[in-house]
């Protein structure tokens, strides 16, 4: 039990958070100032951060394993790289929030524990090792999204996006667990090994195995805003408070993304998948490459800043699905090369840009209005120099100009995919190329407008506020640190992609964990199981262990 | 007692779900819509439970005791924002909510 | 000099980078001469760190001639199966490169001392140009193509910030964004190369890896086809960087930037990066005689339809801006054609002279309060002699009038063009096994089709086919040759516009009496010794810059091609030639004889600066005429052809997706099968989150068509 406690730390750290900040604040007298909680749930996010790195740096040290309540989630790198990423991003959100949910009337306690609840989901889905925890780790990240979307209760915008959001996101989770019904009657259990175990046995019911994975693949793909499941976004990126907009493009998007490769890889993927997977990559890289084109096209054509970022989020979930093709294709196909770090890489750089991005048009929002347009964005880099930087900097960043993480993370990405089948996805690649170079141009646009348009008349009203310079200051840092030193962010995710229990590897834990009076397999935090099994000469060396955390 | 067979659990459910789903893409009233989800989410229990006797599993019908307790926190989710919702517009009609669009 | 410049080499690439951030963060708080001085010496010291390279490198190739310094900042990133590295690599050619670079970088940050005294932005100006001169250094100097590429976009986004740098103009700003797009278009085939190469070359596209992979006699990998794949994709990215056709669009506008941004980025060294980036990979592009030949026929259409268009502008910056175009052209005629060393040596005359040109006539529109029109001028020489006098040299250089710069570097360019040819052997021997297994492929595929099995294949069967295909593609190769006859022709005319267009330029500007009003002229005054010193320097290189490289004595007077040899070395291995003496005398009278001839035209034409005769070849020349005036109209065509379906293109979608499939088709179509289903009739809803809905469940059937 003490092991468990240990090991779920940094999501025990969230959890204590959301409840004493919702005890605490119904104490406070309503005059109270609330902007503390932004500084404590900083705090509390950055506690476990570095719970996590603590875990990342001395797990294996203690020897513990990886798996914590009866293997429902297990927390090994994979787990701690974005609990860590989703933790920075709460953390600046945070920050970013109090001077402007004041403006907007709404700074109460509950936001702040809302967050923390948000941030608990996050980490709980990620760390799942069965379909039961995945869902109510999903479940306890939506709703908190779903009330954060909503909390300007004066402001109609706000209501409508959380309303909409609401509704299409229940529908969504109501396809997951049909989805998730099929596979528990298909394998009998709702662990992710016992599944993917299930399923590697000949005589699979092929019609049940695609309606699942249908069901759970739009699940998701409707999270990660995904074409044509993406129709949400937009309305509930424009009406949700702007810090919620940056946590829901940067650490839900990362989530999201985490939760869908494990449950494609751990449980689905392997030898099971074999009867669909001439289908699976085929059909990843086609929505890929759908919703890339459609979300920057959108974007094109957009007036308001935030509703271009969101549109343009559309656009890097397509990027991200497609680095997705490696991790479903078909290991037993010549070429196959395992798939890297590249998709949590790619998200770490996202989410920093992103969260930069919105947290420098977070300023924008004085007086309880939302104004993100161009005539309200000129001027931005006379008047507020520092908004205005991070602001360009996360354009630059987002457009994929080369020393920032862009050219890299498609590089990555690119890499991966090329890696199934003998390059068979160049020309998804090739449409990548094409997309990214449309999309600079609409970033680009945004940046003229911060530097090179003639200043209006009267200077607008920026929010300045020191927490929520800080939310971009570190925004900006972690860009610049992962643009010129993606090594380390790069291997951390390497390490943790590996960390997931392969297809290759499951087979050999099952028997050991199956045998009578056997030890459950002692798996070492820093010495991910599927490691020697997967390719050992390709194993990375065993770096200094420093999470995403530090960087 | 003669077992029920599991296809007929089955279809009864699916049937429900899709049910729900119609209920959810036709009613303009978001109780209504919301009641159309906890009717798909019943669906997915049924289809659970069924599995689980059918198999004489037991996983089942944990999920099952956990989607009966995610869908009350929906639901009450869900009706704290039909309030919000009406206290603003004084409506409870999804098409009468389209300020944001394009 | 026994000491090693390994160690400076991050410094000379360093220097502009600090100056560009000091004087970009704190430039507003500075005085004037405080950001002149940080700016100016940034650059001095890179250049004088560039020569003291130089010279350690001079002697370190007496005792070996390969040799080069390189410098390993660190793994910038290494995963999986490829690496990049934050490296340097000084050898002949890049230094070269950073010499220009460097050197025509500082005359002109000297020359915007005086240029930009007026302006507000002054310090966000020095800011930008040192950020260039770092880019450029970046794209020179490193050691790998993932280096070059970053300078490559580093250099782009200097310009576009310096092209739109009076931005409150907006035309001026349009003309970044003109820039910006086409060259994102280059960038396509760039990028998209370099994942390739990534692949071809085990996950490195470090050049000397590069060049080991690709100078073997014999590669068991590479397929001809490929190589020709990956240098036409490689020339897309040099069009877009150094404006050729279809890409040269956005230069002529680029004029809207500064002058002094002109001379340097726009004429002397940004846009020579393409240049500079196929003779690096000569080793590459002399596998495949075809993408060559694609380079040099772009190259010699560029060099004549700019320069034709030259003939008629009347703007003293587009008619340059046109020449630049022409003389890259040139470059490129060079490159394709397999005399690299001649390209680069017409780059680094070209820097001088254009540069110069550029720069005079920043002094003349300085002058003249920002007049630009030609027609407006006249008769300056008396007011600026020491503008005229170093124009008037730049001017004859850039006509390639003997013994000055031009003459010799295109010279050089036309006798090669003529004279070289592929090395088929060599070249049918590096492909060999491609060759097999090609014929492999092919006779498997005829012999399966048949209904025999893999078995039943004759191993005489692949050596005939194998054969076969050898012979086809030398046929293919030799079938090229033609294209060097009309490439050489092509530059002979090109030669010809460029002596009549220049000297048409100077007369009307320089000669005859003046047509502007009256206060201006009054008001006109010499350059000021800053200005003027930069100019003097560059007509002094424009006159002995071309001497380095004398053809004459078997070329062992040609310093500038012993030199480059080292790097050059594979290429000039598989692309060669000899000209008989004799030959390349008379050429070298022929082409002298043609500059004579646009001289004496533009002479005959414009000398007084204007003339009764010219609007009268204008008239009766008619719709030519127009057509050159109106720069045969391709802006309007990429307009029509190109921008506005992608503008259609986007509102179409927008129309499409969100309202006739989101409000019509998702709402009403399904609604009318589930009016069926529900059997109630009820009124199909409209609501927005329904419509989503439907794109949900769409969605969702779509997938389970594609499973089931």
């Amino acid at each position: 039990m003490l092991h468990d406690l240990v090991l779920t730390a940094p999501l025990l750290i969230l959890l204590f958070a959301a409840l004493f900040t919702l005890v605490v604040d119904a104490f406070l007298p309503s005059s109270a100032n609330r902007s503390f909680w932004g500084y404590f749930g900083a705090a509390a996010s950055a506690a476990s951060v570095l719970a996590a790195a603590g875990l990342w740096k001395f797990g294996g040290a203690l020897e513990m394993h990886t798996t914590a309540f009866s293997h429902q989630l297990s927390m090994g790198p994979y787990s701690l790289f974005f609990i860590a990423l989703t933790g920075i991003c709460a953390m600046v959100t945070h920050l970013s929030s109090p001077k402007y949910m004041s403006e907007h009337g709404s700074g109460w306690g509950e936001y702040y524990a809302l967050l923390h609840f948000a941030a608990f989901g996050m980490g709980a889905m990620v760390a799942a090792e069965s379909l039961l925890t995945l869902f109510v780790g999903l479940e306890i990240m939506s709703m908190a999204i779903y009330v954060l979307v909503a909390i300007k209760r004066t402001s109609q915008a706000s209501v409508e996006a959380g309303m909409k959001y609401f509704i299409m996101g229940s529908v969504a989770s109501a396809f997951l667990l049909y989805g998730m019904a099929f596979l528990y009657g298909l394998s009998g259990s709702t662990g992710y090994l016992e599944i993917s175990l299930a399923l590697a046995k000949p005589g699979v019911n092929t019609l049940w195995l695609a309606l699942a994975v249908l069901l759970t693949s739009a699940a998701f793909l409707f999270k990660v805003a995904a074409v044509p499941f993406h129709m949400w976004t937009p309305d509930a990126y424009e009406g949700a408070p702007t810090p919620i907009t940056g946590l829901m493009s940067s650490a839900v998007k990362a989530a999201g993304f985490a939760a869908l490769l494990k449950f494609l890889y751990a449980c689905l993927g392997g030898p099971a998948m074999s009867s669909l997977h001439a289908q699976v990559p085929a059909l990843f890289a086609t929505i890929a490459v759908v919703t890339m084109t459609v979300g920057n096209l959108l974007a094109l054509t957009q007036k308001s800043a935030k509703r271009t970022l969101a549109y343009s989020s559309i656009a890097h979930a397509g990027y991200l699905l497609l680095g997705c093709v490696a991790f479903v294709a078909d290991p037993n196909l010549p070429g196959y090369q395992q798939p890297t770090g590249a998709v949590p890489f790619y998200l770490v750089g996202y989410a920093f840009a992103s969260l930069a991005g919105f947290s420098a048009l977070t300023v924008l929002g004085k007086g309880g209005e939302e104004r993100t347009d161009e005539e309200q964005i000129i001027g931005l880099g006379r008047n507020y120099p520092f908004a205005g930087a991070v602001l360009a900097l996360a354009m630059i960043s987002l457009a994929g100009v080369p020393p920032t993480l862009g050219f890299f993370g498609k590089l990555q990405l690119a890499r991966d995919v090329l890696g199934v089948e003998g390059g068979k996805y160049l020309p998804y690649i090739i449409i990548l190329v094409l997309n990214s170079v449309v999309s600079a141009y609409y970033y680009l646009r945004i940046t003229v407008w911060v530097y090179m348009r003639p200043e209006p008349k009267q200077t607008p009203e920026y929010i300045r506020e020191t927490s929520l310079q800080w939310a971009m200051g570190i925004a900006a840092v972690g860009i610049l640190l992962v643009g010129i030193l993606p090594q380390r962010a790069l291997q951390l995710g390497a390490r943790g992609v590996a960390s997931i229990r392969t297809p290759a590897a499951l087979q050999s834990l099952r028997y050991e964990l199956a045998k009578p009076g056997a030890q459950p397999v002692a798996q070492p935090v820093a010495q991910p199981v599927a490691q020697p099994l997967a390719k050992a000469a390709e194993a990375p060396a065993p770096v200094e262990a420093k999470p995403a955390a530090e960087n | 007692m003669t077992a029920i067979p599991l296809a007929h659990l089955l279809i009864l459910a699916a049937a429900l779900f899709t049910l729900g789903m119609i209920g959810v893409m036709t009613r303009r009233n978001v109780l209504v819509m919301l009641m159309s989800v906890e009717i798909m989410l019943n669906a997915v229990n049924l289809t659970l439970v069924a599995f689980s006797r059918y198999h004489g599993w037991t996983e089942g019908h944990v999920l099952a005791f956990f989607i009966i307790a995610v869908a009350a926190a929906e639901a009450a989710v869900g009706l704290a924002m039909v309030l919000a919702v009406f206290r603003l517009k004084q409506t409870v009609y999804v098409d009468e909510l389209k300020l944001l669009k394009r | 000099m026994d000491w090693n410049p390994s160690a400076f080499l991050p410094l000379i690439v360093g220097m502009p980078l600090l100056g560009g951030i000091i004087n970009g963060l704190f430039g507003k708080r500075f005085s004037r001469q405080m950001v002149y001085f940080i700016a100016n010496t940034a650059v001095l010291t890179s250049f004088l760190l560039a020569v003291m390279g130089f010279f350690a490198l001079r002697q370190a190739t007496v005792a070996n001639p390969d040799a080069a310094f390189r410098t390993e900042l660190f793994h910038w990133i290494a995963a999986g199966n490829y690496s990049f590295d934050m490296a340097f690599l000084l050898d002949p050619l890049s230094s070269v490169m950073i010499m220009v670079v460097t050197g025509v970088g500082f005359l002109v940050h000297l020359y915007s001392t005086t240029y930009m005294h007026e302006d507000p932005g002054y310090a966000r100006y020095f800011a930008y140009l040192n950020l260039f001169i770092f880019s450029m250094l970046m794209l020179v100097l490193g050691k790998n193509l993932a280096m070059l590429f970053i300078g490559w976009e580093g250099v782009g986004a200097c310009s576009y910030l310096l092209i739109g740098f009076w931005f409150k103009d907006m035309d001026k700003a349009e003309a970044g964004q003109k820039a910006f797009v086409v060259n994102r278009i280059g960038d396509i085939g760039f990028v998209v190369a370099i994942f390739l190469l990534l692949a071809y070359g085990n996950g490195s596209v470090d050049y000397d890896n590069l060049k080991m992979l690709f100078s073997d006699q014999v590669h068991t990998l590479a397929h001809a086809p490929t190589i020709t794949l990956i240098c036409l994709l490689l020339f897309v990215g040099a069009a877009g960087k150094s404006a050729q056709i279809p890409l040269y669009v956005w230069l002529p506008d680029a004029m809207a930037g500064p002058t002094p941004v002109s001379a340097l980025i726009h004429a002397a060294t940004m846009v020579t990066a393409g240049v500079y980036m196929i003779a690096r990979l000569n080793f590459l592009f002399a596998l495949s005689p075809h993408a060559m030949t694609v380079v040099m026929m772009v190259g010699a259409l560029t060099a004549v339809m700019a320069a034709s268009i030259g003939l008629v502008q009347n703007d003293i910056k587009k008619v340059l801006a046109y020449s630049t175009v022409s003389q890259l052209g040139y470059m490129f005629i060079a490159v394709g054609a397999g005399a690299f060393a001649a390209g680069v040596f017409h780059l680094f005359t070209h820097a001088f002279f254009k540069a110069c040109l550029f720069l005079g006539a920043g002094a003349v529109i300085h002058a003249m309060h920002h007049e630009q029109d030609i027609r407006n001028m006249g008769g300056l020489r008396k007011k600026l002699p020491k503008v005229h006098a170093t124009f008037l040299i730049a001017c004859i250089a850039i006509a390639g009038l003997p013994p000055l710069a031009g003459f010799f570097s295109k010279d050089a360019i036309l006798a090669e063009t003529l004279a070289f040819h592929p090395e088929t052997e060599k070249l049918e021997k590096y492909f060999e096994p491609g060759f097999e297994r090609q014929a492999e492929a092919q006779v498997a595929t005829e012999a399966l089709s048949k209904g025999k099995t893999l078995g039943d294949i004759d191993k005489k069967d692949i050596d005939k086919k194998s054969a076969e295909l050898k012979k086809d593609y030398i046929e293919s190769i030799h079938g090229l040759g033609l294209f060097r006859k009309i490439a050489f022709g092509l530059g002979l005319m090109a030669a010809l516009m460029t002596a009549f267009y220049m000297f048409r330029l100077y007369f009307m500007t320089f000669t005859g009496e003046y047509r502007g009003d009256k206060h201006t002229w009054d008001h006109a005054h010499d350059s000021p010794w800053p200005m003027a010193s930069a100019l003097i320097i560059l007509a002094f290189l424009s006159v002995v810059g071309g001497w380095l490289g004398m053809p004459f004595h078997h070329g062992e007077w040609n310093k500038f091609f012993l030199w480059l040899e080292p790097v050059l070395s594979r290429g000039k291995e598989l692309v060669h030639g000899h000209l008989e003496p004799a030959m390349e005398y008379g050429l070298m009278a022929g082409s002298t004889l043609v500059a004579a001839l646009g001289v004496g035209l533009a002479w005959a034409l414009y000398n007084g600066g204007t003339s009764d005769k010219a609007p009268q070849i204008a008239k009766a020349s008619g719709p030519i005429y127009g057509l050159l005036l109106n720069k045969y109209w391709v802006d309007e065509l990429y307009f029509a052809a190109i921008i506005k379906p992608l503008r259609a293109v986007s509102q179409l979608l927008f129309q499409l997706v969100d309202r006739f499939l989101v409000d019509a088709l998702m709402v009403r179509g399904p609604g009318l099968i589930l009016l069926g289903l529900s059997n109630v009739g009820r009124v199909v809803q409209n609501g927005e989150v329904q419509a989503y809905l439907v794109g949900l469940i769409v969605g969702v059937a779509a997938l389970a068509w594609y499973f089931i």
